[in-house]
């Protein structure tokens, strides 16, 4: 059985259900049912609206699965609907994960001397600088209020949309994803007398420098 | 109140014993009483430096092995009679001595003295962790050299996560026409990084290699401007307040009538 054919996704006074699009319709009611048996607890008596998503459900398929809720639960069902249909669950459930990393994030207030390394997995923002031979390495962004003269490393599980920002972005070498670059060095001439706050994003397999 | 201070860098070879000699001489010239410990067991170097290696009977490791007393081990300098040593052992290495021995060694020695100069080996491992053990405050030397600061850096981390907070900065070796140049890292460069309060600068200067050689710190030599910024340092260190010197190479009258012209 596809473990991640049915997942449960909370809001703030609603459920929603992603159903996987290409299942058999009775190995999915299979797993629903495994999977709302499992959550009961956690659900208690809560009022809830459930969403459907993901699948088109006829009917008579949208009925069994509201029996099997009510049946092995107390929630108290408010409202049914049946959000907009996506074609591959995987991905949306991927993104959302995703997203979910880049908004944790951990802040750290004062300087990375050279030695020291943040390792995290989600965002990290640093007041105060990275110094040289200091590592910051995030699954999500790095936002450091300072100069970043160390080695940083953005979306390092492999997220290119993740972006680096520093008031003085100098590193030693600069990596988003799997992305691997470092300063051209009239940019670092430039940022030594005049350092300007930077923006470092990838577009299109290149890492570009936006100055602000 | 005693207190025991670090002298370490992290990065060999940039001054720290060369500064706990001149630091301690310096100290012990102003009447303080001053005992200066040689943490860097196999490779020892205070002695040599202090013109008392031909004095050494008994070692830091026989005091903390308990082949000797402590007042047994200490050498009186030749010129200074509140200023001590506390070698290390040639013959044994790092391993012989543990973080827990060295600060019940260094607060035994509270009692007698003022100032209790701890000679920091190269490094960041057993040897290191050895000398800041019994250690109240730290002094950071560096180089300007890129290497240098780095671990220097890498160091004060080190020293903030053993709870030696707010160390302090000697820039050792500075050449002031290089700076000007252009071509050596000034002392806001090393600042901007190191970020901690600055106990003083000391100019390169060849006195040292000769003061070294004869074993005599060139603190006691008032021509050697080395000598002078340790001089200085030794103040601020009992709490007077030095302006930094300034080390343009001529001060004399015709070089600033050339400036003139230049201008």
């Amino acid at each position: 059985m596809k473990e991640n054919c049915v997942i449960f996704k909370g809001k703030k006074d609603g459920l929603i259900i992603m159903l996987d699009n290409e299942v058999p319709f009775d190995e999915l009611k299979g797993t629903f049912a495994q999977k709302v048996r499992e959550a009961t607890n956690f659900f208690g008596d809560a009022k809830v609206s459930l969403s459907f998503k993901g699948r088109e459900l006829a009917e008579a398929e949208e009925e069994e699965l509201l029996d099997i809720v009510t049946a092995n639960t107390q929630l108290k069902i408010s409202h049914v609907g049946v959000i907009e249909t996506k074609s591959d669950v995987q991905e949306r459930i991927m993104e959302i994960s995703e997203n979910a990393t880049i908004q944790n994030c951990l802040f750290h207030r004062s300087s990375l001397r050279s030695g020291q390394d943040i390792r995290y997995s989600g965002s990290v923002v640093i007041v105060g600088d990275v110094n040289p031979g200091g590592e910051v390495i995030a699954e999500g962004n790095v936002v450091v209020l300072g100069a970043i003269k160390g080695l940083v490393h953005a979306g390092c599980s492999g997220n290119t949309d993740c972006y680096v920002f520093a008031l003085n972005l100098s590193p030693i070498q600069l990596r988003i994803a799997d992305i691997i670059c470092h300063i051209p060095p009239e940019l670092k001439e430039k940022n030594k007398k005049n350092p300007q706050a930077s923006f470092a994003y990838v577009d299109e397999g290149q890492v570009y420098i936006a100055q602000l | 109140m005693s207190e025991v201070i670090v002298v370490t860098s992290g990065k060999g070879g940039v001054g720290k014993t060369t500064t706990s000699a001149n630091l301690g001489t310096g100290l012990a010239a102003s009447g303080k009483k001053v005992v200066m410990i040689d943490a860097d067991i196999g490779l020892r170097n205070l002695d040599v430096v202090m013109g008392l290696e031909n004095r050494i009977v008994y070692d830091l490791i026989d005091v903390v092995e308990g082949n000797c007393r402590l007042k047994q081990a200490l050498i009186k300098d030749k010129r200074y009679s509140t200023l001590y040593l506390l070698p290390a052992a040639q013959t044994r290495d790092k391993t012989a001595v543990s973080p827990e021995q060295m600060q019940k060694l260094c607060d035994s020695l509270r009692e007698e003295f003022d100032f209790i100069i701890i000679d920091c080996p190269a490094g960041i491992e057993q040897g290191f962790k050895n000398a800041i053990a019994g250690a109240d405050r730290a002094i950071v030397i560096t180089t300007p050299e890129v290497s240098a600061v780095r671990d220097a850096d890498r160091i004060i981390g080190l020293l903030e996560a053993g709870d030696l907070r707010n160390p302090m900065l000697i820039l050792n070796r500075i050449r002031p026409e290089m700076v000007k140049r252009g071509d050596m890292l000034a002392l806001e460069d090393v600042t901007d990084i190191l970020a901690i309060e600055v106990l003083g600068i000391v100019p390169e200067d060849e006195s040292i290699v000769v003061s070294t050689n004869k074993g005599e710190p060139a603190v006691i030599d008032n021509n050697s401007k080395a000598g002078q910024a340790y001089r200085n340092i030794s103040r601020r260190l009992m709490g007077e307040d030095v302006p930094i010197m300034n080390f343009e190479a001529d001060n004399g009258f015709f070089s600033r009538i050339f400036k003139l012209f230049r201008t």
